[in-house]
């Protein structure tokens, strides 16, 4: 489950690889235009061009001449996370993941809320209004820095919560949607409102993508079987 | 020795402003509209002060508010609710509203430089004040996620920096809290955004050495009246006089003389200041460094330290 876990993680993931050193993945919408109604520019500008930055440059300086060097992103994830001799690694390495992620997830003003993604999310909670609150009530019950996340696990969804750098995939889990609850998120927005910051963020969500997640975590899954 | 040191501090009650049966904000010690010297603006002041550690105080009120804990010390409910299920969010709470009331007062734009107690600690300590900053930086650049750095007293002697994630403290812990600083991204984000270092350095140089020392203090007071009568030569030779505590000796034992409310070591007396003690004469701060023996290192250690500041 674990391998194939990865392997859909490969495709999807904008994140670039080449001789060792990763890079910002290229946004789907302008940096300039932030992420309406949810993320301001400014907020966008930072999130991306610092945070996210920061850990990139942070993976990039720790690779070179260590064994995980020229490995792609998900294998050097699922190798350091449960070994504290590379809590570094692991930390700089899920976030890259994590965020790059998070981009992928939101689009300017939203989405149409349809496709297999809608039909999971009716079945498993009765309607999309009654899994955005629970979702929302899990992110905002996250003490501390971390992700609320959509999963897929043993051919269920269910919604997941990780600290700090905690990632699905080294859980066999499949992330079909994230939102990130680490304040640098949302603070210069919406400061300590977090439950603001998660209604917004329902405007912004990109259904295609989590559509698109499930599709083909769905279509690996047969052709294991 | 003790083990785990059970440190409960009537001033954390005035600490965590507990007027009868509820938890209040702490009265600051500087005005929010001005904010705290070059470490916090007035806004990113108010925002954490009215926003995030007001919301914090009205959620622990209102989970104790007819319970068991309702009326007691905010230590006392953050040792009791530590392992249990059932009153996590308690001990979240009351966690993060004794650390922000700690923070508070750990800063100032008026900071007092390192003095009494604390001054002999760090003279006797084997890190310089430069040695000791660079610890506190590297500690807490590299602490990964919210939580918070504190300055410990470890089995009496040690002063460590010990970082906690989210919202544990030392209370938890076995060892002694005498300072505090806030690494969630709240704390800093509104003036310095992913520039932690510089919050830091600037922190740094904010730190209310008085508040550390008065911590101290205190908590040596509180180790002296609970080890009680004959274990007190058990306590640190290094204690030394409060500035503004009258010097009465009232007993002597084997090595260790004990005042009121104050502890020295008999190195310091030669035979004069002895029989002035017997004869029942009253002191005063001043007078200490008469105490002090001509072999002593301690007034040319003092003015280098002087010098460092």
């Amino acid at each position: 489950m674990l391998k194939n876990a990865t392997r859909l993680i490969r495709t999807p993931l904008l994140t670039v690889t080449s001789r060792s050193q990763h890079s910002l993945p290229k946004l789907d919408y302008p940096v300039e235009g932030g992420v309406p109604p949810c993320i301001s520019p400014k907020q966008l500008d930072y999130h991306y061009n610092k945070h996210h930055k920061t850990y990139i440059d942070k993976l990039n300086g720790l690779l070179p001449g260590s064994e995980f060097e020229g490995k792609p992103l998900d294998q050097i994830i699922v190798e350091t996370a449960f070994d504290q001799k590379h809590t570094q690694v692991f930390n700089n390495a899920a976030q890259h993941f994590n965020h790059s992620f998070y981009w992928k997830c939101m689009t300017p003003n939203g989405s149409e809320f349809k496709g297999e993604i809608a039909n999971a999310i009716n079945k498993q909670y009765g309607s999309l209004d009654s899994f955005k609150k629970q979702f929302t009530e899990q992110a905002v019950a996250l003490f501390g820095s971390g992700w609320a996340w959509l999963i897929l696990k043993d051919n269920q969804i269910s919604i997941w919560k990780s600290s700090n750098a905690g990632t699905p995939f080294v859980e066999n889990a499949i992330p079909l949607l994230t939102c990130d609850v680490w304040e640098h998120a949302y603070y210069l927005d919406h400061q300590n409102r977090r439950p603001e910051y998660l209604k917004t963020f329902w405007d912004v969500v990109n259904w295609d993508f989590v559509n698109q997640q499930l599709v083909e975590a769905s279509s690996i899954k047969h052709m294991s079987e | 020795m003790l083990k785990r040191t059970t440190w409960s501090l009537p001033h954390i009650s005035l600490l965590t402003n507990t007027k009868r049966t509820l938890y209040g904000m702490p009265v600051l010690g500087y005005p929010i509209e001005k904010g705290c010297a070059k470490l916090l603006t007035p806004r990113l002041l108010d925002y954490h002060y009215n926003k995030h550690h007001r919301v914090i105080l009205e959620k622990l009120n209102r989970l104790i508010e007819g319970t068991r804990f309702q009326g007691q010390p905010i230590d006392q409910v953050i040792k009791e609710t530590e392992l249990s299920d059932v009153s996590a969010a308690i001990h979240y709470y009351a966690n993060e509203h004794f650390n922000h009331c700690f923070y508070w007062k750990s800063i100032s734009p008026n900071p007092h430089k390192p003095y009494g107690t604390l001054k002999n600690y760090l003279n006797n300590d084997l890190r310089s004040y430069d040695v000791l900053k660079k610890e506190f930086m590297s500690k807490a650049t590299s602490h990964f996620g919210s939580g918070w750095i504190w300055l410990v007293l470890f089995q009496h002697d040690y002063l460590e920096f010990r970082t906690y994630s989210n919202s544990e403290n030392p209370l938890t812990d076995d060892c002694i809290p005498l300072m505090a600083c806030d690494l969630w991204e709240h704390a800093y984000y509104l003036d310095y955004q992913n520039n932690r270092q510089k919050y830091l350095e600037r922190f740094w140089d904010s730190i209310d050495w008085g508040f550390v020392n008065a911590n101290l203090e205190e908590s040596i007071k509180q180790s002296a009246v609970r080890l009680g009568g004959e274990t007190m030569e058990q306590l640190h030779p290094r204690f030394t006089v409060n500035r503004d505590a009258p010097f009465e000796v009232t007993q002597k034992l084997q090595n260790i003389r004990i005042a009121k409310g104050v502890v020295t070591n008999k190195v310091y007396f030669d035979k004069s200041v002895q029989e002035r003690i017997d004869r029942g004469e009253k002191f005063s701060y001043r007078d200490q460094d008469e105490f002090e023996s001509a072999d002593s290192d301690d007034e040319d250690y003092d003015e280098e330290f002087e010098k460092k500041l």
